[in-house]
């Protein structure tokens, strides 16, 4: 334990007063001893003069020497005397105590021997500098103590002076000292360590605080200490940085004001459990960077406790951005839950398994594939699950030694030890393992099975006739049966109906697999369904008949939206159907019936029903209730199937209703389009007269009309008409040409007669092809029976639009060139300039440089849509200036329609809109005020 | 003694044809049935020598009618050969494998089906 303070200033005291004790000793032994020298000296003086003072002085002197020496006897400290030369000459006792040095050693130099080795030449050189100068030294040197001990003194020497000055003698105190100048040195000692070690722990300090900072300021993480209140104390320029707050207004302030609110609750309880943990505590937060944007921070602190209280002193806090990790955290959480859901959602069964081919994993597709709970599959070898034979599985594993993927047919074993034909695909996986991908094929081979088992009954229907036919011309090719004319004619007969029947199922085959193909698509038109039912009565009457059925038809007139060739096929095939399995002396009812939406047929006979299990299957291929109906009722088995792809193809249903011993009604309906929207080559509600002596044909000419958006009246003669017309004063009449009575010539003579009529725009119609100029017989156009739709809109288009001279740019924009240079030619005949291009590039480029009062474009083009043009061009020009119409063939639907209305411009559609009509149109937009307008004309 | 052979087929048609054929060319008695299940009853009451079975039938097709016809006492022993219009080989090895005499393709020569009836039942000696 080092001297404290207090110790030192004590020892310092007590050695001060002995030294100022012996300092006054010598003054009174030097004082002392002047008297007496001086006093020996006049004894001397007198002696040599018999002075009788020198007498008493003498007696004087002596007494002194005697005093003085008693003083110096009675003295703790060595004292001594000197000749002037240097020579001891009186030593008290107090040294011979000390020194335990006999007397006689005193003599000459002999004191000197208990003087210290190391001090010894120093005292002795500092002793003949004093003899030879008379100067008073003082000195600290070692003496020995009689039992050896060298002990520190402080040695004097005095020179005694008489009056002159002269040196009479040397007087020598020796104080110990060694107590104090051992203090002295331990406390020099003490001091010395103790300044050494501040020192010390003050290099140290300060090169870990230059370590610390170096490390904290260089470092990435934010380093902070903080108050007892949580609050900044110290925080590395790292924090300046990310909170864009000066280090010194940081000091202060505490860290929750930088963190979003939902994380100032987690901050605030981590600082507390902090406080009642010695451990560290990790706070993940958001806090509020410079940008005002929230950055994730990872804090980790520690407090600094006192360390006998363990009070709270101040925490230390590391924080490290985690923005970035945590984002890259929530990647590959999201890209894992990706992953996950992909292998959930995924339409195969996924197994994952070790390298020993155990499962470590499966989606749910596998376990509902394998009907087992993920937890159960895990573990189970994949060799129990697929029963591979054992050479396919030794091939496999070998592929997958060198890394091939293997793709192989397979049968998984279900947890209810069914099984289910499989497609494996097995590969290896990067980190090790297998990973099987199986895909449930009981359909696939449900296909294949089906497919072979229809190869293999087309095979047996066609053999079939083949062999009656082979046969029957085999036996009249031996010439066996020259001898029996009756047998050879047979044979003949048998060949006959068998290559028949061959040639019928050939083309029922085809044509099965070319409508389910797509090979042969419908073309659907307006046609007259009634019409259609009608002449497949007709045409399988004679059929009816042989079979002793009624054919019973009811039904309103009624437009189909259809392809009549095959609406006509279909029809026969349920109604040849019906008759064949009807009863002698039945009734076979055919209905035609719509609504809005659809058109529907029916068919219903009295036969024998089919059972409720093959409802279905009978619109199969060769699927018939009896097997033996195929030869025996003179079908192929694939009328039905026939009938549901027509059907189908149309966008209808065919089904069929039944009750067993009660007969069955097949039904067809087929959807009518919606009615288009904006028919622009047609005005709506204008009122026309048709004019035939055919009421069927009247149903299908007002339907078509309607469905465009006319008022339509009909008249069943010339006279009806002429009389309409007088009333009605209609947009357009049509004619037929061939009427009973007022023939459709002497009709339109009997309109151009009266001035009530003249001048009223016909059309004529006929069943032929018009062999002359409408005009000549002052129609307008001449429409061939039956009438198409397309033919039709011509035909209105000719009426409204009076040949007139216009002017105006129109860029027409066409990819089809015939139709492009059709509207060319026909905007020119009219008077416009016009610009043609194929593609919208070019369109835009064209209308960048010479522009257009307005624009015809196509909607599908080479190189983007006609919209995409429109779009373009109204960017850059004024959106509202510029008339447009999009002329396409496409079947829009509404939300195209939509679109090209909100890009401003009008539809036509190719077909319904001919390019006559087109040009009025175009006419219509650049004359009126407003699109409104154009559009109610 | 003159064979009798049955001919099983639903096909009017074929069984005409293969009658006349055995008929002409053999002068074999032949019977005929328009089903398997008239057959087996048919063959159990004439006890023909041979059976000609159709294979693809409505209800009882061949293999079902030979089922039959094995299963039953009077008709276990009758040689039956197949008359098919299933093409594919892979059906004719079947259809053999399943105990007949023979199997015939569909369509077949008339002229030489006599002689390929006896060579597969031994009948040429």
């Amino acid at each position: 334990m080092w001297p404290n303070a207090d110790t030192l200033c004590m020892l310092h005291q007590s050695f001060d007063i002995e030294l100022i004790a012996a300092s006054v000793l010598i003054a009174a032994l030097a004082s002392y001893a002047a008297l007496a020298f001086s006093r020996r000296v006049g004894a001397i003086t007198g002696l040599s003069g018999i002075d009788p003072r020198a007498k008493r002085a003498e007696h004087d002197d002596a007494g002194a020497t005697v005093r003085y020496r008693q003083i110096a006897e009675a003295l703790s400290e060595i004292v001594w005397t000197a000749t002037t030369g240097g020579q001891i000459d009186f030593c008290n006792r107090a040294w011979f105590a000390y020194s335990g040095l006999p007397a006689q050693d005193i003599d000459g130099l002999g004191w000197g021997q208990a003087i210290h080795p190391n001090e010894i030449q120093g005292v002795l050189a500092r002793w003949k500098i004093a003899v030879a100068t008379g100067d008073n030294y003082e000195m600290e040197y070692r003496i020995r103590r009689f039992d050896g001990e060298y002990r520190w003194h402080l040695g004097r020497a005095t020179a005694l002076r008489d009056n002159q000055g002269r040196i009479e003698k040397w007087l020598g105190t020796a104080t110990d000292i060694h107590e104090q100048k051992r203090a002295e040195g331990a406390l020099r000692d003490g001091q010395r360590v103790l300044e050494d070690r501040i020192a010390d722990r003050e290099a140290e300090a300060q090169a870990a605080t230059n370590l610390y900072r170096l490390l904290a300021e260089n470092a990435t993480d934010m380093v902070s200490t903080h108050r007892v209140d949580g609050s900044f104390d110290y925080a590395t320029p790292s924090w300046s940085e990310f909170t864009g707050v000066p280090n010194d207004t940081l000091r202060g302030q505490f860290p929750a004001l930088f963190s979003h609110p939902d994380d100032y609750t987690v901050l605030l309880a981590n600082y507390r459990l902090a406080f009642t943990v010695d451990e560290l505590v990790t706070t993940a937060w958001r806090c509020r960077r410079a940008d005002r944007s929230y950055g994730w921070l990872e804090t980790t602190t520690r407090t600094v406790r006192e360390p006998e209280t363990r009070r709270v002193m101040a925490f230390v806090s590391a924080t490290r951005d985690v923005t970035e990790r945590r984002k890259a955290e929530a990647a590959i959480r999201q890209s894992e839950a990706r992953y996950r859901q992909l292998l959930e959602h995924a339409a195969d069964a996924i197994l994952i398994a070790d390298g020993a081919g155990h499962c470590t994993g499966a989606n749910a597709r596998a376990c509902s594939l394998l009907r087992q709970s993920e937890e159960k599959l895990i573990g189970v070898p994949l060799r129990s699950l697929f029963i591979a034979r054992e050479e396919e599985t030794a091939a496999r594993l070998s592929a997958l030694a060198v890394g091939d993927v293997i793709l192989a047919e397979d049968v998984a074993v279900r947890g209810d030890d069914t099984h289910v034909p499989v497609e494996l695909s097995i590969g290896t996986l990067p980190e090790g393992g297998l990973q099987v991908i199986a895909r449930d094929i009981t359909n696939r081979k449900e296909l294949e099975r089906l497919k072979n088992e229809f190869i293999s009954i087309v095979s047996h229907e066609l053999r079939t006739p083949l062999t009656s036919i082979r046969g029957a011309l085999g036996l009249l090719a031996s010439g066996r049966l020259t001898d029996t004319p009756a047998t050879s004619a047979r044979m003949l007969d048998l060949a006959v109906s068998n290559t028949d029947r061959l040639i019928r199922l050939i083309n029922d085959i085809l044509d099965v697999e070319r409508i389910d193909s797509g090979a042969v698509g419908v073309e659907r038109s307006w046609c007259n369904a009634t019409d259609i039912a009608s002449q497949v009565i007709d045409a399988m009457r004679p059929v009816a008949e042989r079979a002793g059925v009624e054919l019973k038809a009811s039904w309103s007139t009624t437009l189909a939206w259809a392809d009549s060739d095959r609406l006509t096929q279909t029809l026969t095939n349920l109604v040849g159907n019906a008759i064949k399995f009807s009863p002698a002396g039945s009734t076979v009812e055919i209905n035609v019936s719509s609504d809005t939406r659809d058109v529907r047929f029916e068919v219903r006979d009295r036969g024998r029903g089919i059972p409720s299990d093959k409802l279905d299957s009978i619109f199969e291929r060769f699927h018939q209730v009896d097997a033996s109906d195929s030869r025996a009722k003179g079908g192929t088995g694939l009328g039905l199937s026939i009938c549901r792809s027509i059907v189908r193809q149309h966008g209808g249903k065919i089904w069929v209703e039944s009750t067993l011993g009660h007969g069955s009604t097949f039904c067809v309906t087929l959807p009518l389009p919606p009615a288009p929207r904006h028919e622009l080559a047609t005005p709506t509600r204008e009122r026309v007269i048709v004019c035939d002596d055919d009421p069927g044909f009247l149903e299908v000419m007002t339907a078509m009309l309607e469905h465009f958006g006319y008022a339509v009246s009909t008249a069943t003669s010339g006279l009806q008409a002429i009389e309409l017309v007088k009333v009605a004063r209609p947009h357009v009449v049509f004619i037929d040409m061939v009427m009973r009575g007022l023939s459709g010539r002497e009709t339109i003579e009997a309109l151009q007669s009266d001035d009530c009529t003249r001048g009223v725009p016909i059309i004529v119609m006929s069943g032929a092809m018009p062999q002359q100029d409408p005009k000549r017989v002052g129609a307008i156009d001449w429409l061939a029976k039956p009438v198409e739709e397309t033919a039709l809109l011509r035909a209105l288009s000719l009426v409204s639009n009076p040949i007139r001279h216009e002017t105006g740019r129109v860029l027409v924009v066409e990819d089809d060139r015939a139709l492009s240079q059709v509207i060319a030619a026909t905007l020119e005949s009219r008077g416009y300039t016009v610009n043609v291009t194929h593609n919208g590039a070019d369109a835009l480029a064209c209308h960048f440089a010479v522009g257009a009062d307005i624009i015809v474009t196509d909607l599908c083009l080479p190189d983007m849509s006609g919209l995409d043009v429109l779009e373009w061009i109204r960017a850059e020009t004024d959106p509202a200036g510029l008339p447009a119409i999009v002329y396409t063939a496409a079947d829009l639907d509404i939300m195209m329609r939509d679109r090209v209305e909100d890009a401003g411009a009008l539809i036509a559609i190719k077909g319904r809109t001919s390019p006559d009509a087109l040009v009025d149109l175009v006419t219509r937009l650049l004359n009126a005020e407003s699109r409104l307008e154009a559009l109610s004309v | 003694m003159t064979k009798t052979v049955l001919i099983v087929d639903d096909d009017e048609d074929v069984r005409e044809i293969a009658q006349l054929s055995i008929e002409l060319g053999a002068g074999w008695n032949v019977i005929a049935a328009s089903s398997g299940l008239a057959g087996v009853s048919l063959a159990a009451a004439e006890q023909p020598d041979a059976i000609l079975l159709d294979v693809m039938m409505p209800g009882l097709d061949g293999p079902a009618t030979l089922d039959r016809l094995q299963s039953i006492a009077e008709t276990r022993s009758i040689p039956v050969i197949f008359l098919t219009a299933k093409a594919r080989a892979s059906d004719q090895v079947r259809l053999a494998a399943l105990g007949v005499a023979g199997v015939l393709p569909k369509p077949f020569d008339p002229v030489a089906l006599p002689g390929q009836i006896s060579d597969l039942l031994g009948w040429s000696d």
